[in-house]
């Protein structure tokens, strides 16, 4: 149980160290690893949580998460993405410290706030709240097509692990479902990136401004 | 027989959804015509226990969303055919955005039906994603930059969304696996810290997807792109559902936390969305912006409605309804001013409207003069009702600031529309040759600003009172 309790924690923090990353990435190549990285460790965090609670439903899960957040995701973003493979952002190293400043304290908050729940697992909870404030600030921080599109998707990583950790024994209906609407999003957010790449010279989305009546 | 009697109607949309991709679109209207025969024979089933709505919170909404979808289905034919023309469309995506349009009246139905909280939040990001891909259909720019901003906005807010549902049923000790929305009997011991965090969360994710300021930087530019029959529902049904889904959670969320705090969010939320709407409304300039702010201005006063309970509960539901078939007829009107004017509905190029195009135009001002809640159209009515339930909650200033900002979105809309309505100083516009396939849809819903804003509650009171009975509508009357 012991053993378990650490690989849980681990498998957070690495969750949590690939969403600081994420921030920092300068190309949508490496957004796409580390996509693919954390979707890895939501179906590990989920593989644990079945054998430490015995419940075989949670590898059912295990596998979707794998199939659809590791293959199926990052191969429907990879139709639309060549527009984008040469967009290079997050120039200046200010920026950049000010990015990890910012993810620290936003982690030390999240942490505070799952100390509160006294839910399952509390440790685990709390790293996972940091990280989902984490993945919460790539939303607000970068401004890139591609670093959105990834930003959004990996959001719904942490939200979904999060949920999971919470409810250890989620509906298994409702979980396929949540997976379908992740693999829904990141086919439009694919050919929106591709379009959207098409039709402007820069890589910041905020170039679009607000449409004018 | 129970989850399939709460929501088999859901099925009519898959069977037509199915039929559709292999139909060749020259029979659509059939197909159209066939579905809403059997979307509206299927809201009087209850009457013989064949359909049975979870409770009557879910049937007035799923009465919403039937009627209004099926609107959308009758509008979307002549609609598109003069859109497709312009754009051009192909066949094919013709198709497509009936499949999309299928599956957005089916996700807003799956709001009213499906009783449980992760499946409604799934319902909902269904209808999100849905209308995503519709606001793109005419393939503009314009339209992709105001579906990116869409999906970006709420789909951020959505997830935020998922995990208040999740700590705010965990934390009243419900069941999530549970057919049920009402907190069953449970010896879990509530934990309010996480029913506090989830109601946080909740209001950003609902508010983000019901277009509440501060949330609703998506809406004027999704609205005014989207196709009309498309813009109608997101303003009548879908906006509506994701406030009645929050307030749902709050009512659940009351069990913990003693006193109604979590429902004073829904009065800032409110409140904020006046103050937005009444700030930008005047300076539009594009017809369908226009309604597109007024939107928000309505969603604010539903909020403020079940924010304020009692009474204030009855206005809002039945806003949900009026409101739902004012702004459809105005923004079916709006789109059929850009179909005579191929995609614009702005000023000055749409002006005098009722020189060129008598039946658009007068019935642009009828739907305005309901809009700005002027007796005895439909949502003076309910107007009328969310305010008294403002004044009997004791909510005294904050009732009389948005008397006031009633007042300025009021001014702000008849400044603007004698602006389409007429061209002063020229002789006046030659007319153009109008389209009754365009007209009828409009008139129909133009006899129900007039008269059937009050004929569905009084036709079914116990039902209506039932429902607002749901969410606190027994606690200060």
């Amino acid at each position: 149980m012991g053993d378990s309790s650490l690989f849980l924690r681990l498998s957070v923090s690495a969750m949590w160290v690939f969403s600081v990353i994420m921030i920092l990435v300068k190309n949508n190549r490496s957004a796409q690893i580390l996509y693919r990285l954390n979707g890895f460790t939501q179906s590990v965090l989920i593989a644990l949580l079945a054998v430490i609670l015995n419940r075989n439903g949670l590898w059912i899960s295990a596998l979707l998460v794998l199939a659809v957040k590791v293959f199926i995701v990052p191969r429907v973003m990879n139709s639309g993405s060549y527009v984008v493979e040469r967009d290079y952002s997050a120039h200046s190293p200010v920026g950049m410290a000010f990015a990890l400043i910012i993810s620290v304290a936003v982690t030390i908050f999240g942490f505070l706030v799952g100390q509160q729940f006294h839910g399952y697992q509390n440790v685990v909870q709390s790293i996972l709240w940091g990280t989902w404030l984490v993945a919460l600030l790539q939303m607000i921080l970068r401004y890139e097509i591609w670093s959105e599109a990834w930003g959004l998707l990996n959001f719904e990583i942490v939200t979904s692990s999060l949920a999971v950790l919470l409810v250890t024994p989620f509906p298994l209906v409702s979980d396929i479902l949540i997976d379908l609407v992740a693999i829904g999003m990141a086919l439009l957010l694919t050919v929106y990136m591709a379009l959207m790449r098409s039709q402007y010279d820069s890589v910041d989305v905020r170039k679009a401004g607000e449409l004018k009546g | 027989m129970t989850i399939w009697g709460n929501i088999w109607p859901l099925s009519i949309l898959a069977v037509a959804f199915i039929v559709a991709y292999f139909l060749p679109v020259r029979y659509f209207r059939v197909l159209n015509g066939l579905t809403i025969l059997v979307l509206m024979g299927s809201l009087f089933l209850p009457l013989w226990h064949l359909f049975n709505p979870v409770d009557a919170l879910a049937y007035w909404y799923d009465i919403t969303a039937t009627v209004f979808g099926c609107f959308a289905l009758w509008f979307s034919g002549p609609y598109i055919e003069k859109e497709s023309s312009w754009h051009p469309w192909e066949p094919r995506h013709i198709k497509h955005y009936y499949l999309g349009l299928y599956l957005f009246v089916g996700s807003l139905m799956a709001m009213a039906l499906v009783a449980n909280y992760v499946l409604l939040w799934v319902a909902l990001e269904a209808a999100t994603l849905s209308s995503v891909y519709l606001v793109r259909s005419a393939k503009t720019r314009t339209s992709l930059e105001a579906a990116w901003r869409y999906l970006m906005v709420t789909e951020t807010g959505g997830l935020a969304g998922l995990l208040g549902t999740v700590l705010i049923v965990l934390g009243v000790g419900g069941n999530l696996g549970a057919w049920s929305l009402t907190p069953l009997d449970s010896h879990i011991p509530v934990n309010v810290s996480m029913v506090f965090a989830g109601i946080f969360l909740a209001a950003i994710g609902y508010g983000a997807k019901a277009g509440l300021a501060p949330f609703h930087t998506w809406l004027p530019d999704a609205h005014s792109e989207a196709p009309a029959p498309v813009s109608a529902l997101l303003s009548g049904v879908k906006l509506a559902g994701s406030v009645l889904i929050l307030d749902r959670l709050f009512t659940l969320s009351s069990v913990a936390i003693p006193g109604f705090w979590p429902h004073d969010l829904l009065l800032v939320l409110g409140i904020l969305s006046l103050i937005i709407a009444a700030s930008f409304v005047a300076f539009q300039k594009d017809l369908k912006r226009l309604w597109a702010y007024s939107s928000i201005e309505h969603i604010g006063l539903i909020a403020l409605g079940l924010g304020f309970g009692g009474i204030g509960v009855l206005g809002a539901l039945l806003h949900v309804w009026t409101h739902g078939i004012n702004k459809t007829l105005l923004f079916y009107n709006a789109g059929t001013v850009r179909a005579y004017h191929r995609g614009l509905s702005s000023l000055p190029a749409t002006s005098g409207l009722m020189e060129s195009t008598p039946y658009t135009g007068g019935l642009l001002a009828l739907g305005a003069t309901g809009i700005v809640g002027l007796p005895p159209f439909a949502p003076f009515w309910s107007e009328w009702l969310i305010l008294m339930g403002g004044i009997a909650s004791g909510q005294i200033i904050l009732s009389i600031i948005v008397i006031l900002l009633l007042l300025a979105i009021f001014g702000g809309i008849t400044l603007k529309m004698p602006r389409w309505l007429w061209t002063p100083g020229e002789r006046g516009k030659p007319p153009m040759k109008e389209s009754w396939g365009l007209i009828l849809p409009s008139m129909t819903l133009g006899i129900l600003v007039v008269v059937g804003g009050l004929a569905l509650p009084a036709l079914v009171p116990h039902m209506f009172h039932q429902a607002a009975a749901l969410l606190r509508y027994k606690t200060s009357s």
